[in-house]
């Protein structure tokens, strides 16, 4: 055991560096920017760039995932607003990369207390139809090992993988170890390795392309077919990288007819406190999207979140039939007598 | 390039031509965007292409110079492109004066969208946005891009056309120059668009009028700013 004690930002970052990071560009937006400062202290400077903006920055990733390095980038809310576009252009264009958000309150420029309110944002991440996996862990060992399953899962689905943490745990110091995934892939996809064949057809040719543009019908309906199997793919791909994708304690005590509560990121854990304190379930997703729980039995189902209904979104088109309550506090992490309150 | 899709007449034509002659001698990669050249992945049949978004080109081209620190980058942008949406990635890569040759197309307008304005529309010019032509107090002054550049004394900077033959061998001795170049080198090539000024040969004239205005331009900047060389 080789267990550090870590702030959650920086944490996250020396996992990226163990996991193959290649190549980062970023732009400084607090609550994140502990994880811009580790790399540049730690990476070389031709392939740390300090970016002039997020535009810059997802474009800069756009075009070292094309090379098939491995890249990231660590931002909130607001960059990852402006992130969008590119977002979407590498899920058009097959263009793996990790993003870490840590999410601050508000719409707009908001604060820089913690929300959940990106879940709105990651769920469809850019236009067109560009669902990404969203990971949600809720410890800075969840984060560092998110950051593992994020690159592999990136990699073997060629799409970019969205870390979401709120910014009390990318800020929080806690022991940490970092792991190594093993995980290898040949990206024989990618541009620059200079096998051009001067001679060829248009179907023959074994040059590389990296585009989202699609110009004729069949290259769309072959597209449109990828991204959706893709998506159909996404959670058995998450699931061979990911051990827990959910945390769970049933509510056995009424058979048929269970209690739970429901967050992510900080309040997940103090859901767990609650939930035994009142004697009921919960789970915590730590992969948001795809979201895959079996259980059963949700009769009444509490969702609290801080900022936003995202994830109240989420379980009511989970569990249709169950009764939903959800509770958003304003921009605070709350403690378990609050949460406790709010329910009654 | 076994096929193109530009209008007939079009002044991307002969330059698409020659930057990919130089892409498949020297196995570089090409980075396409949008506008007129936004099917340029798909014309250059067997070159490694990259297809950026809008304005982007230079961002992916710096991130793909990090990582491939041998291979020839080519960014293929329009005006629209490289000096209206995409201005902030062209100042930066200017300033840190990355190893890419970009190839500028100026047609002075947005021309796959149907001829708008862009940063470069000249005074008084009319397009469907400039319906009265462009004035400088509602449109401000076109943008020069030689300006721009001089930020970084070590940034190459090339004017050509491709309205004349002249103009197009200008430009082939200046890309295979620009090669060569251990820092981020421009090329300007104005360039005749005949589906939307007028006709064939108003269009080329008009290229012709415009690469003459830059070249006496230079020549006033220059007489203007202390310490030029040129």
């Amino acid at each position: 055991m080789n267990k550090k004690f870590l702030q959650g930002n920086v944490a996250a970052a020396l996992s990226a560096l163990e996991n193959g990071l290649k190549f980062y560009a970023g732009y400084p937006i607090t609550p994140s920017t502990e994880f811009l400062e580790v790399l540049a202290e730690k990476m070389n400077q031709r392939i740390f760039i300090n970016s002039f903006s997020e535009l810059e920055t997802i474009n800069l990733l756009y075009g070292a995932g094309s090379a098939g390095v491995r890249c990231c980038t660590a931002t909130s809310g607001c960059g990852l607003s402006l992130m969008r576009e590119g977002l979407s252009y590498m899920v058009g264009a097959k263009v793996p990369a990790v993003i870490y958000n840590v999410s601050r309150y508000g719409p707009g420029l908001g604060g820089i207390t913690p929300s959940n309110e990106d879940i709105n944002m990651c769920w469809g991440v850019g236009h067109g139809q560009s669902k990404v996996p969203i990971l949600t862990p809720s410890s800075v060992q969840e984060i560092a090992d998110s950051m593992m399953y994020a690159f592999d899962i990136a990699d073997a689905l060629r799409i970019p993988v969205i870390i979401m943490v709120d910014a009390i745990l990318g800020q929080m110091y806690e022991p940490v170890e970092i792991h190594k995934s093993t995980f290898t892939i040949n990206k024989d996809w990618r541009v620059g390795q200079n096998k051009h064949n001067v001679i060829s057809s248009r179907k023959t040719s074994i040059r590389k392309v990296i585009q989202s543009y699609k110009s004729f019908a069949d290259e769309m309906e072959e597209q449109t077919d990828f991204i959706i199997e893709r998506e159909k793919n996404m959670f058995s791909v998450c699931k061979t990288f990911i051990p827990e994708t959910i945390k769970v304690k049933k509510d056995d005590k009424r058979g048929l007819f269970g209690e739970y509560i429901t967050a992510i990121g900080t309040t997940g854990r103090v859901i767990q406190e609650v939930a035994d304190k009142i004697n009921i379930g919960y789970f915590v997703p730590i992969l948001l999207n795809p979201f895959v729980c079996d259980i059963t039995n949700v009769k009444k189902l509490t969702v609290v979140e801080v900022g936003g209904t995202g994830l109240y979104d989420i379980m009511k088109y989970h569990f249709p039939r169950a009764e939903i309550k959800s509770i958003v506090f304003s921009h605070l992490i709350p403690d378990t007598g609050e949460i406790i309150e709010r329910m009654k | 390039m076994l096929v193109h899709r530009y209008c007939p007449g079009c002044g991307h034509i002969n330059i698409s031509k020659e930057v990919e002659k130089q892409l498949i001698e020297k196995q570089g990669i090409i980075i396409g965007s949008v506008g007129c050249s936004v099917a340029l992945p798909e014309l250059f049949e067997v070159v490694d292409a990259v297809s950026s978004a809008h304005g982007r080109a230079l961002s992916v081209a710096t991130a793909l110079r990090r990582c491939l620190p041998d291979t020839l980058l080519i960014t293929y942008q329009g005006d629209g492109d490289c000096c209206t949406i995409g201005i902030g990635e062209l100042i930066h890569t200017i300033l840190r004066n990355e190893r890419i040759v970009c190839v500028l197309i100026n047609n002075n307008q947005f021309a796959m969208t149907g001829f708008q304005m862009s940063a470069t529309t000249p005074i008084d010019i009319k397009t469907k946005t400039t319906v009265n032509g462009r004035k400088e107090s509602y449109h401000g002054i076109p943008i020069n891009v030689k300006l721009l550049m001089k930020q970084n004394p070590k940034a190459k900077y090339y004017l050509s056309n491709s309205a004349s033959k002249k103009g197009i061998d200008l430009f082939k001795e200046q890309l295979k120059e620009a090669l060569n170049n251990d820092g981020f080198s421009l090329l300007e090539v104005m360039s005749p668009c005949p589906t939307f000024w007028g006709n064939a040969k108003k269009s080329y004239e008009f290229a012709l009028e415009q690469y003459e205005k830059k070249i006496e331009e230079e020549e006033h900047y220059c007489t203007c700013l202390n310490g030029c060389d040129n």
